[in-house]
């Protein structure tokens, strides 16, 4: 504290003392005499004092942004509404959805016009969630279909909340839209239809909506003619599950399950695929038709999480026309009024053709619905036009029928001598011609949804993957390895899933072969466990960097060079410009094991750059210790890559001053030494270090009956040794010759 | 509070350890300085202790070389953590509120008397760093007990002196910011 500073707090303290403002100012003419600027300043802090208490008078851990937004929204209050996020003002709050809040908003650049602007609620997974929703947001971005809502923009709050900002669309939801417009059956289906090609679209951007149900189809008559608009696509996926919310601590409900197909009830919905979405089209279908869901009300109540996967298997699936044959006959005479149909009629034409259809989007097995949403479309489209519906096993009388219905003019002009025609060119031959034409359609529609499930196959990979992991790790967790190790032996290595609980099971078997001496499986374990690991956690800590070393070693021990440089580039890249200098040390030890080509020397660069400065002060002083060898060590190593044999032996003897601790570095060190004095021409001296070295190697690699199996302390380093060992007996002649 | 000193003396590596090994020492210490405010608040209370702290401490252990030498230095670091916690959180809430962008916030513009109380704290680290280089002392109090949440009778013991001593040190501090922010607010106005 600067000496008038504490003059002014003394005397400002001791005027506090004096309650009575007259004696105050008497004491301050006294205590400030001849000082009229100190005088001055505590006058001013005097009449300040009540001022700051008060400015002063609350909590700076109350302060929450995110909470801000949180809490107005869930007390309705609308006090968010007139935040402005990026570019969009907040207009009216339209309603809430499993994963967030929809709001109306007003973009002002470049062009005004309204929105829809949706707040996603993030949980716990904060991170995931906005990195599922950078990739879901780039294939959103791909459709373009008059029969989907554009996602127009997408990003994120100041607070880190993402959003999305999608087309406005104004209309009804589509069940609401059909009754109020009393469309006939005919009209229904044809709207129907329309959806399908939407859905069709975006099956074959890769993208799956997840979450079809009316109020997601809005519909509203254009020149005359109903069109359907999809919105939402996809964000239930981007979001990370969107109904689905895994953690029942921040949404213990659910919406109604009526609309989700049984595999998104199972392992937490991952492995679904397009084929989810035919069977929310079916539910919607058949809504569409006889005014309410295939299953019973006790399947379509709010339910909890736990509950889903049970109901969504368990539940009973009706016929449509079997609901009507149900229906109290008041009801039934509405459905069909709505329908524009007289209502004896309603459930006639129902049955068949349309059951079959909804039964087969509903199919538990996805393999047994539609394939695609248009191939759904085309068999609607079939049924309308009076054609075989692929859905139906259809007898022959109802060829016949079908046959006739369609032709229904040639049959009454043509009369008999049609029939006699017919029948005389064999109707054998006529329906041969139109099944041979259904199998060439099927064709085509199991090609172009094979296409629109490509995407999809390797999203689901990192499912499956993911899944396996999981299990794995609960194998383990009851001893049975070799059955855990199997579920990951099958992964790609550089599909590893990147999250802890993965990569611990990654590290736990990577030790497990290591200590049972099969180093080639140790090594793809540990691949797996460095990609792993690598992608989960960005924090610069030795942590993570020491998971990599174990990759390198084995897979250099075992000269599968591929994966080692797959190992080596992820450690560039992930830790190309620590700061840490333990990091630092690890990287570049794993990273020159062995000789790299110049633009990998350049990535390295920096890493022993910053080391060396750092260490430089170190080296000099007297600080010793294992640390302080191993940061000399790998420095020596990185010298000896660049061709410096002088500063490899410069910092190699640093190393062993430092400490001779550990006989796994010592060697590794000697091994360097070594190589060095033989390059400057040292030949003794570098076949005494290189014999001295292997001995200590050999013993320790003899210790077992496997190389490298057992409880060897250090196996890492001494594995590191024996790399440098092999390098050292190419380049100097083989050791213990001599 | 739990023994810390004790701990960090207890090492062998000369009276200082890394801060990844210090964390489940001293966490439970961090969780209860912040729980202790939260619980001033009660349940509408926004922020949860827990995740406080976490932020806190990733700031802490971002260094990871970075060694305590003390119980003193350790909340020192560790109030200074928290402060750029609770900056951050103001200064994303200011921007949510007027649709800036985080970097554009400023704090040029904004009337002393009628200041929300994430404007007030933005204002308040502001001037502390110029109280850092003024009246050195008197910022650490106010990190300290202010961004730290220590308790006066804490601060008195890290320091060695009087409970009083400190509320006076407080009051005082209290004043400087407040006449710096006057002085700022007035420039601007």
């Amino acid at each position: 504290m600067s000496a008038p500073d504490e003059i002014e707090e003394m005397v400002l303290r001791a005027s506090a003392e004096f309650a009575d403002p007259v004696e105050r100012a008497r004491f301050l003419d006294w205590s400030c005499r001849g000082d009229d600027t100190l005088r001055e300043r505590i006058e001013r802090l005097w009449s300040m004092q009540g001022d700051s208490e008060r400015f002063f008078d609350f909590k700076p851990f109350e302060i929450d942004a995110p909470a801000a937004v949180e809490a107005a929204e869930s007390h309705h209050d609308g006090g968010e509404i007139g935040l402005r996020i990026g570019r969009y003002r907040l207009i009216r709050r339209l309603g809430e959805g499993g994963c967030g809040v929809v709001y109306q908003a007003e973009q002002e650049q470049p062009v005004k016009r309204h929105v829809a602007l949706k707040l996603i609620r993030v949980g716990l997974d904060h991170e995931q969630v906005i990195a599922r929703f950078e990739l879901e947001r780039q294939a959103l971005a791909m459709m373009d279909h008059p029969g989907i809502a554009r996602v127009l923009d997408a990003g994120s709050t100041p607070t880190g909340r993402p959003f999305f900002v999608m087309q406005w669309v104004t209309g009804e939801p589509i069940t609401g839209f059909c009754d109020g417009s009393r469309l006939s059956l005919r009209q229904r289906l044809e709207l129907f239809v329309r959806v399908c090609h939407a859905i069709q679209h975006a099956h074959q951007k890769g993208v799956i909506h997840r979450d079809i149900k009316p109020s997601n189809v809005l519909v509203s008559f254009h020149d005359g003619v109903p069109l359907p608009k999809v919105i939402d696509f996809g964000i239930a996926k981007a979001t990370g599950g969107g109904l689905l919310e895994p953690d029942g601590e921040q949404e213990p409900l659910l919406g109604t399950p009526s609309y989700m197909s049984p595999e998104q009830g199972l392992r937490g919905g991952l492995d679904v695929d397009t084929r989810t979405d035919i069977f929310s089209l079916g539910v919607l279908l058949c809504e569409i038709l006889v005014g309410r869901t295939p299953f019973g009300p006790a399947a379509s109540t709010v339910i909890h999480t736990s509950e889903l996967p049970h109901v969504l298997v368990e539940r009973v699936t009706r016929a449509p026309s079997a609901m009507l044959a149900e229906c109290p006959p008041a009801e039934l005479a509405a459905l069909a009024a709505a329908r524009a149909c007289p209502a004896r009629d309603l459930a006639r034409r129902v049955k068949g053709d349309l059951d079959a259809i909804v039964l087969k989007c509903l199919q538990t097995e996805r393999q047994q619905r539609y394939d695609s949403a248009s191939g759904l479309a085309a068999d609607i489209q079939r049924h309308l036009d009076h054609k075989l519906v692929t859905a139906r096993t259809a007898g022959r009388r109802d060829r016949w029928a079908k046959l006739v219905r369609r032709n229904r003019l040639a049959f009454a002009v043509g009369g008999v001598a049609f029939l006699t025609l017919a029948a005389g060119f064999g109707s054998s031959t006529w329906l041969y011609l139109r099944e041979s034409q259904a199998r060439r359609e099927q064709a085509r529609l199991r090609g172009e949804a094979e296409a629109a499930r490509a995407v999809e196959t390797r999203l689901r990979g990192q499912a499956e993957a993911r899944e396996a992991c999981a299990q794995a790790a609960v194998m383990l967790s009851y001893g049975r390895i070799e059955e855990a190790d199997r579920l990951l032996a099958a992964i790609p290595t550089d599909m590893a899933p990147s999250s802890l609980e993965a990569a611990d099971v990654y590290r736990q078997l990577g030790n497990w072969h290591r200590e049972a001496g099969r180093i080639q499986q140790a090594a793809e374990r540990f691949t797996a466990l460095a990609g792993s690991i690598s992608a989960v956690d960005r924090s610069d800590l030795n942590q993570i960097s020491g998971d990599l070393l174990p990759a390198a070693v084995t897979t250099c021990e075992l000269g599968d060079w591929p994966r080692y440089e797959q190992v080596r580039r992820v450690a560039l890249e992930r830790f190309g410009s620590t700061r840490n200098t333990i990091v630092a040390e690890q990287i570049l030890k794993a990273c020159t094991l062995r000789p790299a080509d110049p633009a990998t020397m350049v990535k390295i660069a920096p890493i022993g750059e910053f080391l060396e400065n750092s260490v430089g002060p170190v080296a000099t002083n007297e600080l010793g210790g294992d640390s302080a060898a191993w940061h000399c060590y790998s420095l020596s190593l990185w010298y000896h890559r660049r061709g410096d044999p002088a500063q490899a032996i410069r910092w190699a003897e640093w190393s062993l001053q430092r400490s001779m601790e550990q006989a796994s570095r010592v060697a590794c060190v000697r091994l360097l030494l070594a190589m060095a004095r033989h390059q400057m021409g040292e030949a003794d001296e570098a076949r005494m270090l290189l014999n001295d070295s292997a001995k200590a190697v050999y013993e320790i690699m003899q210790s077992s009956p496997e190389p490298w199996a057992g409880d060897i302390g250090n196996w890492a380093d001494w594995m590191n040794a024996h790399i440098l060992l092999k390098e050292a007996e190419a380049v100097i002649g083989s050791s213990g010759k001599d | 509070m739990t023994d810390i000193t004790g701990l960090i003396g207890a090492t062998s590596s000369g009276g200082s350890i890394p801060s990844a090994e210090l964390l489940p020492l001293v966490y439970d210490e961090l969780r209860h300085l912040a729980a202790r405010r939260m619980a001033a608040n009660g349940p509408a209370a926004t922020l949860q202790p827990t995740a406080l702290v976490h932020e806190a401490w990733l700031r802490l252990a971002e260094v990871d070389s970075r060694c305590w030498n003390d119980k003193a230095h350790f909340f020192r670091t560790a109030a200074m953590a928290m402060r750029s916690v609770l900056v951050d959180r103001a200064r994303r809430k200011t921007a949510l509120k007027r649709g800036d962008r985080l970097a554009e916030v400023s704090i040029d513009d904004i009337e002393i008397g009628t200041a929300e109380p994430e404007e007030r704290l933005l204002m308040i680290d502001e001037a502390l760093d110029r109280l850092e280089r003024e009246n050195e002392a008197s910022a650490r109090i106010v990190n300290l007990k202010f961004f730290g949440g220590l308790t006066n009778r804490q601060i008195a013991e890290l320091h060695g002196v009087t409970e009083r001593t400190v509320e006076r040190q407080w009051a005082y501090a209290r004043l400087r910011l407040y006449e710096i922010i006057d002085r700022e607010t007035r420039h601007h106005g």
